[in-house]
């Protein structure tokens, strides 16, 4: 089946991607209407539709953000309650709406990636791989090998980042220090490896950028630490059971929303573009019970996965001279929160229009259908263990009508 | 048995100020002014640190730069330094940067810096990403609450105009910039040290 | 002389009448002739025994409290109002001064029948009003039941040729059943959060602080005259204890100005159920000085709820705004003074210390946790259940008085003006905040009435140690003991120089800024909020429903008696056309026997 992936504004029309995650087709369409499905308005940006207060409800609507401490950025819920109970809530897009995405536009394709790093910061590895598997017509394998590398070791700094965020909301205190250690250790292999520690400026048009390859080898002892901490974290009782059936999502409201990424594999749909990327032999994790226990369980299974990929990898600064492909172009990448998509329109070597879609704006309307119910105490485990972020949901859409 | 696991590890905290280790800062700084900048840190052969996105596409040498941040009148203060992070459209690398200063290897409750959750008790406002449509009134409510005396203490290239134009600066009165893209958590504690009026050598 | 206790009943009937001329003479002919009673039962309180005494001090601080509020409150009701109101006061007065059954029963009519149409006095209260009507007049059955039980087998009507009966506690237990149902106890409690709320908020003071004060002087009133078997008290103790929990449950819950202090009073009302309870399982096991404190703890405990609860309903009336809803209270409604009372008396009833609510509360949890003094260990058991329900309705009762503080009084203030309402609750909040610090002087009131229980007076229970001063510690003998007085000396001085050292040390500069809340201004948290986790985690207790957005409950036992009186309904319909086809003036033609039958009793005892 057919998922509803992006739609974009362009010229006073809707261009619709489609996407089946089980054979990697995917499908641009241009569209008069937005079309019939439960998410289109939230692509577009217009999440209204989610929450709805009915004539005599006692509930009352609060917003949380933009700036609130328990966010750490700006994006804001609205959530409907009495008080305790979340009955409706619906994320607020826009407070990161910064323009910066018309910066991509018509400038050399370095200058294009630079910006585009600085769109999501820490998916940027993910957004370059997938704007250069867009623009890239014959790409070279040995360069997309390290590129992938690249790709794994930001999803282990992001996993680390998601499991400490869930230790230290259950007050895990020395668990929640473990694996910010952990993540801070990524990302100094990052900066070694690299020369950022986000890995900005690693992948270049044609090539990577790599300053030390054998960096790269302190994540072994990485890996070591991780499986201790894993058995020792899923050992306390206290912490599974904050995590188990808390913000719970079925196997039938990731179909009807089309969430992707960690959200979807959590709750046993295993939508993951690895599983049909040319660069990757990959079959998804998945975990069928779909509540914030089951997304850190798939987590904890993809580090092991992503330590095993970059352990048969060898960091090479490369370079190559593939010829780039005009016209309209799709790229996807798995970020680790789920599927980045960039649709790139390539005239003269230049991007003439780009469109780009983070996870973060489909799965945060899958959090929202997730945490209804639940209380607020439950909010911040069901929020992290999506992993998404606010700038990856204010992306640019093609413009505003 | 987490306390064991614990003391095992020892220390690992940075001993910044003190002194810096090479893990602890990116190879990304330009060493030399470029001849020109495509997103304008350049002017007049002068390297503006404020505005270098750490983009790495000039012909300059890059490595490791401390002691970029500038602040231009400290806090008179002796004690501890309370600090609200604010937000105002990052890319969410700033908003890890500043996470990460809780993490064990910056630890910054050692130096006596503390984060609020709210303007009204922080001394210091921490505001990175260049301010957008929506965030502009909450910046400005943010500094209008905070107690004197009160510091604005600007993170990163795009809160100085960067990449879009705006910047912080315009919005309200800054103090003190840290440069990079994102500033690591080192610059940070520099530039917060030096809002505090404390040695930083 | 002409006794003038019964001039002033007759007084208060003028007042009844004269509201047909003048409402507002009618009401301030009331509070003269309340003040005139105070102060009659105060200082000359001849021809009355002291259980009256002591219940006309404590109802005459209501009347006349309730009374001044009505100059300004009663501008927009129907005379009837007026009228009524000082009806039922008569009734309430003859109850009170009765000598037997007869003129009990009379003025339990006329109380009843008064605040029937006083609280019709409102538009659509029609169904209310007959629910409380048709509780009062079950109430009215049981006692005619009781009484008469007594009557025919000792061939007298008077209270104290009753004494030595064989039926005693059978007799005693039906005229005690009539008494708890007035008395709201759980399940007849389900009339009085309705009337109260519907009630003009001058009436549902009286009904709410004096009316079921009624079925309390009943209680004590016959059990003077002697105690019945044990296992009556036990059913009052186990009915109590039930009452009150689910009185303070539900009065958290509410979302009704009115009912919220309506529900307070079943609370209330089970508190001083169990302690009656409590007092015939002492006494009959023999321990008179536990007996004695429970009685002790009883009448200190009815004067609190009846003050406190008075003041609370005349300002919950103010409050009241459109559906009478939380979310409708509006600011401005009342003075500082009227904020200053609404939080003495919340915090009084809330069981906050220096309040005398506080020391109720105290004295009632300290009888019934002595139950290892019983030796028949299934009371002990119960007794001690009991205590902890009660404990814990302590605890709930804060989260209903908080919610009306927050929500309610906080938010109403603003007013300028200051009217004959504001010297009501100045009236009011006084004597609590007096009281509460000087407990043992309403203890020298009700001193003979414990003294003639078992022989122990009320004061033998105040003594002095650990260098308080002889005089002001109440002790429970062998067990506890607390000096109210000191402890509101501690508290002021505590809470004062805190104040003052903080403010002259650390705060010297005060900077008044905006709430914070994440950079853009929220709505207020709703008052649902309130105790929504207790709606939501007690569903059994409140048959929680959710629907469409909106969290709502309704008393499982009101949805029961819904459809009984449904059934009901349905039955005297077809009755009504079988049987008794157009005699709707019946009814109308018993209630005026029964005013005039109380009137000829007066007439009589005059």
């Amino acid at each position: 089946m057919m998922a509803l992936s992006a739609v974009f504004r362009r010229n006073g029309n809707y261009l619709t991607v489609w996407l089946d995650y089980d054979t990697g087709e995917a499908l641009i369409r241009k569209e008069e209407r937005l079309p019939d499905r439960k998410i289109a308005p939230a692509l577009i940006g217009e999440t209204t539709p989610y929450i709805r207060i009915p004539a005599g409800s006692n509930a009352v609507p609060l917003t949380f953000g933009p700036a609130a401490g328990g966010l750490g950025q700006a994006g804001a819920f609205e959530i409907l309650t009495y008080g305790e109970r979340i009955v409706s809530i619906r994320p607020v897009y826009g407070y990161k709406r910064r323009g910066i995405e018309e910066r991509l536009i018509n400038r050399p394709l370095e200058e294009t990636i630079a910006v585009l790093e600085r769109a999501v910061g820490n998916f940027a590895l993910a957004y370059t791989y997938a704007f250069l598997r867009a623009v890239e017509a014959n790409p070279d394998e040995d360069v997309w090998e390290v590129r992938k590398g690249l790709l794994e070791i930001e999803r282990l700094y992001n996993h680390f980042n998601v499991i400490h965020k869930l230790a230290g909301d259950a007050s895990q205190k020395v668990a929640t220090m473990h694996f910010h250690w952990l993540e801070e250790e990524t990302l100094r292999v990052l900066n070694r490896l690299t020369g950022h520690r986000y890995g900005f400026g690693a992948n270049v048009p044609g090539g990577v950028r790599i300053l030390d390859g054998r960096a790269v080898e302190r994540l072994g002892k990485l890996k070591e630490e991780f499986r201790e901490l894993r058995e020792e974290l899923l050992e306390s009782k206290i912490f599974i059971d904050r995590l188990h059936n808390t913000c719970r999502l079925s196997r039938e409201d990731v179909i009807e929303l089309d969430a992707v990424g960690v959200a979807a594999r959590g709750s046993g749909v295993g939508r993951d573009v690895r599983a049909f990327d040319r660069f990757y032999s990959y079959k998804p994790v998945t975990c069928e019970d779909g509540d914030a226990l089951a997304r850190l369980m798939v987590r904890m299974e993809e580090i092991e996965r992503s330590f095993e990929i970059i352990e048969g990898i060898d960091f090479r600064a490369l370079s190559s001279d593939p010829e780039v492909r005009e016209g309209l172009n799709l790229g996807l990448a798995e970020a680790p929160h789920g599927d980045v998509l960039t649709l790139v329109e390539l005239r003269d070597g230049r991007v003439s229009w780009i469109g780009l879609r983070g996870a973060s704006r489909i799965n945060y309307v899958a959090f929202c259908r997730g945490i209804t119910g639940n209380i607020f105490t439950d909010f911040p485990f069901g929020l992290h263990s999506f992993g998404l972020n606010f700038a990856d949901a204010d992306l640019w859409q093609g413009g505003e009508e | 048995m987490w306390i064991i696991r614990g003391l095992r590890k020892g220390v690992l905290t940075s001993e910044y100020p003190k002194r810096v280790s090479e893990e602890e800062l990116p190879f990304s700084f330009p060493l030399e002014a470029p001849a020109e900048c495509p997103f304008g840190a350049v002017e007049d052969g002068r390297l503006d640190y404020r505005k270098c996105i750490n983009c790495r596409l000039c012909n300059v040498p890059f490595g490791q730069k401390t002691g970029l941040s500038e602040v231009k009148n400290p806090l008179p203060f002796r004690k501890s330094l309370h600090v609200f992070f604010l937000d105002v459209g990052t890319c969410h690398a700033c908003n890890r940067e500043v996470a990460l200063l809780h993490s064990p290897n910056y630890d910054v409750h050692r130096l006596k810096i503390f984060f609020t959750p709210t303007p009204k008790h922080a001394d210091v406002l921490l505001v990175a990403g260049c301010p957008t449509d929506g965030m502009i009134p909450v910046l400005k409510e943010a500094y209008e609450l905070m107690p004197e005396p009160k510091r604005v203490l600007v993170l990163g290239a795009c809160a100085n105009g960067a990449l879009c134009g705006r910047k912080v600066e315009d919005f309200v009165p800054v103090d003190g910039y840290v440069p990079g893209c994102p500033p690591s958590p080192v610059q940070i504690i520099e530039g917060l040290l030096k809002v505090a009026g404390r040695d930083v050598e | 002389m002409i006794n003038p206790f019964y001039a002033i009943t007759i007084g208060f009937i003028v007042a009844s009448l004269l509201a047909m001329i003048s409402k507002k003479a009618s009401y301030a002919l009331s509070a003269l002739l309340s003040a005139g009673l105070l102060v009659l039962a105060l200082v000359r309180p001849e021809g009355i025994d002291d259980v009256s005494r002591y219940f006309l001090v404590v109802s005459g601080v209501v009347w006349l409290g309730a009374s001044l509020f009505s100059l300004s409150y009663d501008d927009h009701y129907p005379k009837l109002l007026a009228g009524s109101f000082a009806m039922s006061i008569a009734g309430m007065l003859v109850i009170l001064l009765a000598k037997g059954a007869v003129g009990f029963l009379a003025g339990w009519e006329v109380m009843t029948i008064a605040s029937y149409f006083g609280i019709t006095a409102r538009e659509n209260s029609r169904g209310e009003a007959y629910k409380f009507l048709a509780f009062g007049e079950l109430s009215a059955l049981l006692i005619l039941a009781g009484f008469g039980l007594l009557s025919v087998e000792t061939g007298s009507t008077v209270f104290s040729a009753w004494k030595g009966s064989e039926l005693w506690s059978l007799a005693f237990f039906l005229a005690g059943l009539g008494f708890a149902v007035k008395m709201a106890m759980f399940p007849f409690h389900v009339w009085l959060p309705d009337a109260h709320g519907k009630a003009p908020a001058n009436l549902s003071s009286l009904l709410s602080a004096v009316l079921t004060l009624m079925g309390v002087y009943g209680f004590v009133r016959l059990l003077l005259i002697e105690s019945p078997a044990t296992w009556v008290g036990s059913f009052f103790l186990l009915l109590g204890g039930l009452t009150a929990i689910l009185g303070a449950a539900y009065a958290a819950g509410t979302e009704h100005v009115k009912k919220l202090p309506g529900y307070s009073t079943v609370e209330n009302d089970g508190v001083l159920l169990a302690l009656f309870g409590g007092t015939i399982v002492a006494l009959n096991a023999g321990n008179k000085t536990l007996a004695s404190f429970a009685l002790l703890a009883l009448l200190f405990y009815a004067f609190a709820h009846s003050v406190a609860k008075g003041l609370l309903f005349l300002l919950a009336g103010r409050l009241e705004n459109g559906t009478g809803r939380f979310p409708e209270v509006r600011a401005g409604r009342l003075t500082t003074v009227g904020v200053v009372a609404g939080y003495v008396s919340a915090l009084s009833l809330a069981g906050v210390a220096p309040f005398p609510g506080f020391l109720g509360e105290w004295l009632g949890i300290e009888t019934l946790l002595q139950s290892f003094k019983i030796p028949d260990v299934r009371l002990k058991v119960l007794m001690v259940l009991v205590g902890s329900l009660v404990a814990l309705t302590a605890g709930v009762a804060g989260v209903a008085m908080s919610k009306i503080i927050t929500h309610g009084v906080q938010r109403a203030g603003g007013r300028r003006e200051l009217s004959a309402e504001d010297i009501a609750y100045a009236f009011m909040g006084t004597v609590l905040v007096v009281v509460g610090v000087l407990p043992l002087a309403v203890f020298r009131l009700f001193n003979g009435v414990v003294g003639s229980l078992a022989g122990i007076s009320a004061t033998s229970f105040i003594g002095g140690a650990l260098g308080i001063k002889n005089g002001f510690l109440i002790v429970a003998k062998n067990f506890g003991g607390i000096s109210p007085t000191y402890l509101a000396g501690l508290v002021t001085v505590f809470g004062v120089s805190v104040y003052v050292i903080v403010r002259l040390t650390v705060f010297k500069r005060v900077r008044r800024v905006r709430a914070w809340s994440g950079g853009l201004s929220n709505p207020e948290y709703p008052p649902i909020a309130h105790s929504a986790i207790l709606l939501i985690t007690e569903g059994w207790l409140y048959g929680t429903r959710e629907e469409n957005g909106r969290l709502y409950w309704r008393e499982r036992v009101n949805i029961a008696y819904g459809k009984l009186s449904k059934a009901y309904l349905e039955f005297s319909e077809w009755f009504r056309h079988e049987l008794m086809r157009g005699s709707d003036s019946v009814y109308v033609a018993y209630i005026l026997i029964a005013l005039i039958a109380g009137l000829i009793y007066l007439l009589y005892l005059l």
